[in-house]
């Protein structure tokens, strides 16, 4: 790992050369970058189903080429692509509204059960069957690790908003997990 | 990222919440996907072909079938080392990738560089050890949470160390010569090369 400045830096040179030079190796390097932690933001925004997160993040990283010639690096990049995928799975939830959560997909676990693995599937299965902007705020605050600023920028709310989401949305875990 | 806002949230569900994983590898076909429909809209120019990936393999073919240890530092006496005689690192740096894969038959001709050039110094006795690195590492000291986790290797898109040898020659002349000849700087890599100081 490298800093955050470093790591800014490396995708600023990375989005130059993709835009100048229509880069593929440019551009796959900066998806080998970032896919990985915005594959997991989209397969909990879609409260595990594999084949939305996965649709999620294919129209997000083809939104965010489109896009990126016109990205003022007013945030980072890391930001920025996280609200096209945030965005991006709002429109496939409505499309999807009212087919049923599969919680036993959610959190899997790659390599397989450890200690202390089940304690954090019933977690990941709690934050899944939070209703959806409670879960969608929760998200990015509590395991993310975004500011309400962050999160007012990202779903086009008042920060305020965010704030009050994030209180009913842990009240509500809290419930889930029965504490 | 970040902010002090730990309303409604005891310590432990809210570390428990900050543990959870971040990352997790999405499957290889949505790349393609996106590479293909974004090379049908004009937006990529598909990568041109290199042999620079596979430099780090060839090497640590050469390496394997000449009997070296991989994956270990060796540092002392060992037969075919010459008390007294200095000893250089050869550190291969990569290109960033990636790039597209070379055919079967520049990749049969460049690990033959490899082995022959490997064989060779065996032979000769100026080639001592040599190791193929992983891509994956880690820096220190770490940064704060809420980072990216980058890798050390190709998709990092910096140039780094795929690999080191260990040579012995008289001086740093005789070094520069051995290392002219390494199949490495012929498709692209570069050769830091450094003293072993014997403290």
């Amino acid at each position: 790992m490298v800093p955050r400045e470093e790591a800014a830096s490396r995708d600023r040179a990375l989005v130059d050369r993709f835009v100048r030079d229509r880069s593929e190796a440019a551009f796959r390097t900066l998806y080998q970058r970032h896919a990985p932690r915005l594959y997991r933001l989209a397969l909990r925004l879609a409260a595990g189903r594999a084949d939305e997160a996965a649709e999620i993040l294919q129209d997000a990283w083809i939104r965010a080429a489109r896009k990126l010639p016109e990205f003022r690096w007013e945030s980072a990049l890391a930001t920025w692509l996280a609200g096209i995928v945030v965005n991006r799975s709002r429109e496939a939830r409505r499309a999807r509204a009212g087919s049923p959560t599969p919680l036993e997909a959610v959190g899997t676990e790659p390599s397989g059960p450890t200690a202390g693995s089940e304690a954090r599937l019933d977690l990941e299965r709690a934050v899944a069957s939070l209703p959806e902007g409670y879960r969608r705020v929760l998200i990015l605050h509590d395991i993310e690790g975004y500011t309400h600023a962050e999160i007012g920028g990202i779903l086009r709310i008042e920060v305020g908003t965010s704030k009050s989401q994030l209180f009913e949305a842990r009240r509500a875990l809290r419930r889930a997990l029965g504490r | 990222m970040s902010d002090d806002e730990h309303d409604g949230l005891d310590p432990d569900l809210e570390l428990a919440l900050r543990s959870l994983p971040r990352e997790q590898r999405p499957p290889a076909p949505i790349e393609e996907h996106i590479v293909q429909t974004l090379r049908s809209e004009g937006l990529l120019r598909p990568a041109s072909p290199a042999l620079r990936p596979w430099l780090r393999l060839a090497a640590s073919i050469a390496l394997l079938a000449l009997g070296f240890a991989s994956g270990v530092w060796w540092v002392g006496d060992r037969p075919g080392s010459s008390e007294g005689t200095p000893r250089f690192l050869f550190l291969l740096h990569e290109p960033p990738g990636p790039f597209e894969p070379p055919t079967p038959e520049q990749q049969r001709a460049v690990v033959d560089e490899y082995k022959a050039w490997a064989a060779a110094g065996r032979q000769s006795g100026f080639l001592l050890d040599g190791v193929k690195l992983k891509d994956d590492g880690k820096v220190l000291p770490e940064p704060g949470a809420g980072s990216l986790s980058i890798g050390i290797g190709p998709s990092s898109g910096e140039p780094f160390i795929g690999g080191y040898f260990v040579v012995q020659a008289s001086g740093y002349d005789e070094a520069l010569r051995l290392a002219q000849g390494c199949p490495h700087l012929r498709h692209g890599g570069t050769i830091e090369i450094r003293e072993v100081d014997p403290v």
